[in-house]
């Protein structure tokens, strides 16, 4: 994947830092490039449909829509795009591997376990 | 010191000074009661009977510290052994005591005889033989000469006096038995009651243990998510603050013995640095507001008792919600009780008002168990929507120092 275009990438949380840090982390990976944050399930939704991303960082515990609901109806798109859920919660990976996720990391993710998901 | 009470128990002793008391008492009893008889039978030779007597029963002392030092030996067996004990020891004891009695009054028993003769007119003495003569003017009995007509009574054989003593003693040395016996079962039913209130302690702490209340795991990590968010974004300053609230924080709930009460002001502190630590993380959603009268601040609640609850408050009224929410902690005094609110404006409960919040059970069960637990009917824990958002009350006896201020 290194070799072609960095993938579009949205960053979803309901809390300010969590972005942030998101945000720093993906700037050190060269195959991400953010293009997008939302801090809400519906944003998450609108921005994707807008965006198109090729990956979506999506929490799992949110206001309104959660995760899963995000990541459920982002699969119902032609053109989906990849999700890997970042939580802090270990116990809805089941449900999230069910949801064809790519990945599931855990808060506070490593820079080099966010690279090994995207690789 | 409970821990000592639950070890394997040692057996049941009676207390070397209750063992000495006994003793002496006994014999002193002994001693006032055979003084009194003497002086209303007036014996004579009241002075030396009297250190005699004392020397005699000095003696008793003695050898009774001996049977005991044997008889505790059976301190373990079956009452039956040490009944058998007793009355076995009791034979040599008595023996002893007799023996003791005998060389105490020997040389004075001689003169008494004499004393006792003249008193009623006889005349008591030995032959050469060592037999006993006592001289009694009997009517028809006197001599030729009208002297009076001498008796001769068999003498005693040292053995026969003192199997006579002995005799009275072996029921004196069985009567302290028996007290010892009596303490040695007081001992064992103490020390038994020790036993059990040990264990009900221990039962009861373990309890409390067992209801601790364990902080969300998840969040030390959302909080580790967070600090590393500052670390990583250069807000140094705000990264220390953060790290001094949680390092404190954890201190004080980890630290804190499970089974103790601590003053309400701590107990708000400590929640109000877990709020802080979640303001960090929701900075747009999250408002803390205290409402503690300083007449209560001293008031006694179980450490970490509210920690559940507001736990709740952040997880079902702060993380579902896009707008901002207040939890309120707050006390007031109620007819001698402390009433204790955590509260919060979030949505969902108006909306949900016939059904308690989904997960709200684990936390609350938490707090009512502890407080069952702590209080039995005393406490009272109540939780509900309001026209507002959401609160839980509790109430506790008021204890500390609230109870002076208010």
């Amino acid at each position: 994947m290194s070799s072609t275009a960095p993938l579009r990438t949205l960053i979803v949380d309901d809390e300010p830092l969590a972005i942030e840090r998101m945000q720093v982390l993906c700037a050190e990976i060269d195959a991400l490039s953010v293009v997008g944050t939302a801090s809400d399930g519906e944003a998450a939704l609108t921005l994707a449909a807008k965006l198109t991303p090729d990956l979506v960082l999506l929490d799992m515990t949110m206001p309104g829509m959660d995760g899963l609901a995000v990541a459920r109806d982002l699969g119902g798109s032609a053109e989906a795009a990849a999700v890997i859920f970042v939580t802090a919660h270990e116990n809805f990976a089941v449900e999230a591997f069910d949801l064809d996720a790519i990945d599931y990391v855990l808060k506070p993710v490593a820079r080099e376990r966010l690279e090994r998901a995207v690789a | 010191m409970m821990d000592d009470d639950l070890q394997q128990p040692h057996p049941a002793r009676v207390p070397f000074t209750t063992v000495i008391a006994s003793i002496v008492g006994l014999w002193l009893c002994y001693f006032l009661l055979v003084t009194i008889r003497s002086e209303l039978l007036d014996l004579g030779f009241e002075q030396e009977m009297l250190w005699r007597r004392a020397l005699a029963s000095l003696a008793g002392v003695v050898i009774m510290v001996g049977l005991w030092l044997v008889l505790r030996l059976f301190d373990t067996r079956p009452l039956w052994a040490k009944i058998t004990a007793a009355l076995l020891l009791s034979l040599p004891v008595a023996l002893a005591l007799a023996e003791a009695n005998q060389m105490a009054f020997a040389p004075i028993e001689e003169r008494v005889y004499k004393r006792m003769g003249e008193q009623e007119g006889l005349i008591v003495r030995r032959d050469a033989s060592g037999d006993l003569l006592v001289d009694a003017a009997i009517p028809g009995m006197s001599d030729t000469k009208g002297q009076p007509r001498s008796v001769t009574i068999d003498r005693y054989s040292a053995w026969e006096s003192i199997i006579e003593i002995a005799f009275g003693r072996y029921f004196m040395s069985l009567a302290w038995c028996a007290l010892y016996l009596a303490l040695l079962t007081g001992e064992k039913a103490r020390a038994a009651e020790r036993r059990e209130g040990a264990f009900r302690r221990a039962a009861k702490a373990a309890e409390l243990r067992s209801l601790r209340y364990q902080v969300n795991p998840h969040f030390l990590f959302n909080t580790l998510n967070s600090l590393s968010a500052l670390v990583l974004t250069g807000k140094t300053a705000a990264a220390e603050r953060m790290i001094q609230t949680i390092s404190t924080f954890y201190r004080r709930s980890l630290a804190d013995d499970p089974t103790s009460d601590v003053p309400l002001r701590e107990e708000f502190a400590l929640q109000k640095l877990y709020l802080d630590i979640e303001t960090v993380r929701f900075p747009d959603r999250l408002k803390a507001e205290y409402d503690l009268p300083d007449s209560l601040a001293g008031a006694l609640v179980p450490g970490m008792i509210l920690q559940p609850l507001v736990e709740n408050s952040v997880k079902h009224a702060v993380a579902p919600a896009s707008r901002k929410v207040t939890i309120t902690l707050s006390a007031r005094e109620e007819y001698g009780r402390l009433v204790v609110t955590v509260a919060d404006d979030g949505a969902g409960a108006v909306r949900d008002a016939a059904r308690p919040r989904e997960g709200f059970g684990i936390g609350l069960g938490n707090v009512h168990d502890r407080l069952a637990a702590r209080f039995g009917n005393e406490a009272s824990v109540v939780s509900g929507p309001t026209s507002t958002g959401y609160a839980t009350q509790i109430r506790i006896p008021l204890a500390g120092e609230a109870r002076h201020a208010a």
